[in-house]
Formats: structure tokens, sequence, C-alpha cells
């Protein structure tokens, strides 16, 4: 199953690390492209600019939280993001559908298709996960909150002011009650 | 039962089980496909807390990476829009430019220029002759030498009337009268000439080819120039000037 990682991997190892001259490089292929997409279709450059950042910073969150890994090639996959974003932007917005989306996107290999999908799966199993979290007592909240923030769960523990076996007990309970909820939610 | 999975494979995860019920669990999920369910629920979910609620520095420095990033590759386009609109009269303009130069080049003035750069700097040498120096064949070549055509073309006129056979007055009146635009009469004489067998042979097809050069005959001007053979004093200047042309 362990496809073979493409080298543009690179690209997404440039957003782990801030580095911006490979980011610069991004932006040189795709930014026109994506602007011309968004204004073609009832929308600014200021819409495309913030469609391409939201895009990069989901790229970086699954490439940081799910180790993303590229199998395909990086501008067409971000590319199909972006325009997936769009469209998406578009609906919340009652605008009239596209009329223009797939016609340049024939040559996309399947590959970039699925890893796009996956993508775009994962941003939308984390809103439904959020949305879950919302439901939970502020107690959990503020124990998993703090848990997530990437601090030793010692030291949460003492910021919480518990200890750290209560810390595991009460996280245990709040993170199997969210999942239940989520479970839920999916019924 | 699946609750208590839930709740089970929480605290597992969280270290909330003691040694012998972590090992338990641990035998458990190499076989039950629910507990390993379970697991991986956990962890996705754990993961996208994670990616939400992360301190994350290096995600905050990115976002203002592609802030800047942004404003650079997005908001330049305003400016770069206008000049693309206030370039269109310009391109009326550079368009005319090009119109002219085109026109210029098919007009080729400095075919003149040619003309200048390759006319007959022969001079008109006369006196070794030891003639007397107030010969009219000698005033001719002063008014020869000093350009002065005209005044040259009426004495060499009255030479050219009484001996015809004179290639030297031949020669320098054909000239003269060459460089006073009078192209067909002075190819008239020249052509007798080049026909010849006279020193002037080759100098006077010389001539002919940049009379019609200053006609803007160039194929005749080739033609002429063409005649000239190699080893002759004009054969030089003859081929760069065919080059050019």
């Amino acid at each position: 199953m362990a496809k073979k990682i493409h080298e543009d991997q690179k690209y997404i190892t440039a957003l782990l690390h801030n580095d911006t001259l490979v980011i610069n490089e991004i932006y040189k292929k795709c930014a026109a492209k994506v602007k011309s997409f968004v204004t073609f279709n009832n929308g600014s450059a200021d819409d495309a600019a913030d469609i391409l950042q939201e895009a990069l910073v989901d790229v970086y969150n699954q490439a940081k939280y799910k180790n993303l890994e590229l199998t395909c090639p990086f501008e067409p996959f971000l590319l199909l993001i972006c325009k997936r974003k769009w469209l998406n932007e578009l609906k919340k917005r009652a605008v009239l559908p596209v009329t223009k989306t797939d016609d340049d996107l024939l040559h996309i290999g399947e590959d970039t298709f699925e890893q796009a999908e996956q993508l775009a799966l994962q941003q939308e199993q984390a809103s439904i996960f959020l949305k879950a979290f919302a439901q939970l007592g502020e107690r959990c909240k503020e124990i998993l909150k703090w848990s997530m923030k990437g601090e030793a769960q010692e030291k949460v523990a003492e910021i919480l002011g518990v200890t750290y076996g209560y810390l595991r007990k009460k996280k245990s309970e709040c993170m199997s009650g969210l999942i239940k909820l989520i479970g839920k939610n999916h019924d | 039962m699946t609750e208590d999975k839930i709740l089970l494979t929480a605290r597992y995860v969280e270290g909330d089980l003691d040694q012998a019920e972590s090992k338990q669990f641990e035998e458990r999920l190499l076989t039950d496909t629910e507990l390993q369910q379970c697991l991986a629920d956990y962890k996705r979910v754990e993961e996208n807390l994670k990616m939400h609620f992360a301190d994350d520095q290096q995600r905050d420095q990115l976002k203002v990476t592609l802030k800047q990033f942004n404003k650079q590759h997005f908001t330049i386009d305003k400016p770069i829009n206008n000049k693309v609109i206030s370039l269109k009269p310009y391109m009326k303009w550079i368009s005319v430019a090009a119109v002219l130069i085109i026109g210029l080049f098919i007009w080729a003035p400095w075919n003149n220029d040619l003309y200048k750069q390759y006319a007959n700097d022969n001079k008109m040498l006369v006196t070794e002759r030891g003639q007397a120096p107030t010969s009219e064949l000698d005033q001719a070549a002063t008014f020869y030498n000093r350009q002065e055509f005209e005044k040259a073309a009426v004495i060499l006129a009255e030479l050219y009337k009484k001996d015809n056979e004179n290639a030297l007055t031949a020669f320098y009146y054909g000239s003269s009268l060459a460089a006073l635009n009078q192209s067909v009469k002075a190819r008239e004489i020249l052509e007798k000439l080049a026909a010849g067998n006279s020193v002037y042979k080759f100098d006077a097809a010389y001539t002919i080819a940049l009379s019609y050069l200053k006609n803007d005959d160039k194929a005749n001007c080739k033609l002429w120039l063409e005649k000239i053979p190699a080893g002759t004093a004009k054969y030089e200047k003859a081929q760069e000037l065919l080059k050019k042309l």
C-alpha cells in the first residue's frame, strides 16, 4: 500500500519549516492560477488570496498533525484544493453555481484527485469533530483544550490545578464522551 | 459494550490503566477489530483536536509569511492592471512608430549614404602631362577635385566634344554628369568606356553602378558591380557594397 512519496513533498516540508524561498516558488507557480479561477468565478483577488492561504494552512495542518505524504505532484493538488474551497465558499454565499470547473482538470492524474479528495474529507471531518466538541461540558472543553496545546501533560495538570492522575482520568472520560458524541451526530 | 471499549481505549491511551489492564488491552487489541477501530477513532479525533487547539507558533509564522506573499502576489495586481490600461495609448504610438520604422526601412534613405560612402573618390590628376597648368583640362581637374562638378562638366563637355576618344576626358565628364544627376547621359558616356579597353574601363563600370544606386535601382547597381573583376582597383569596394545591398 505504501505509495512512493512524490518529490514535490519538498513543498510540504517548506510549509512545515516556513521556508520562504520555496513558499515564494509556490506562489509564483500557483497564485496567478488561483486568482484567475476565483476572479472568473464571481470572486475578487482578495478572495483568491484568502483561499490560497487557507489551502496552504490546511496542507500544513495535514502534514504536521496527520503526516500528509504527497504521492502526486503538488501544483495540481493545491489548485484542486483551492478550487474546492472556492466552490464551497460560493455555496455558502449562495452565488450561482460555477460554469467552468473541470475543463482544465482533465490532465490531472487519479492520484491527485484522490489526495485532494482525502484532504477535503479530513477538513470536513475536522469541522464535524469541532461541532461535537462544542457540545461538551465546560470542564471537558477546558481540559481537552489545554491537553492539546502541546505542553507536557504534567504541566497541563499543574496549570489546571489538578493531579496528573486526575487529569488522565478526566481526559479519558472527556475524550470518550466526545467520540460518542461524534458517533451520535453521525447517525 | 461498545461504550466500555471507547472509554477503555481512552484510558489506555491516556495511561489511566494499570500495568495488568494495559497488557490485557494490548492482547485483546491483536484480535478485537472493534477495539482496533476504537483506537483508530481515538487517534483521529485527538489529531484533529491537536490540529485545532495546538499552540502552533510555526503555523503562526507560516501565516505571517503567507500574508506577506499574498500582498506581493495578489495586491500588486492593481498597479499591474493600471499599467496594462495605461499601456494601451502607448501601444497606439508604438504601433505608429513601428509602421514608420518599417516604412523607413523600405524607403531606406541611407542608401544615399551608401552612395556617398562609396562614391567615386578618384582625384583627377592631369598636371603631370607637362602641359601648361592653365590648360582647360587642368581647370576642369581643379573644379572636379573641389567637387564643383557643374563647372568641371562645362569644360569637360567642350573637351569631350573635341575628342570623344580620350578616355580621361570621357571618364571625368561622365563622372561629373553622374554627380550632377544627369544619369542617362552619364551612363551613355561611361558605358562606352566600360565596353572599351582603357584604364578607366572598370572605374567607369563602378561609377555606372553607383549612378544606379543613386536612382535606387539596386538590380542594375548590382549588375554593374558584378562586372568588376577581382584584382582591379575597385573590386574590393564593389564586393563590399554588393554585400550591403
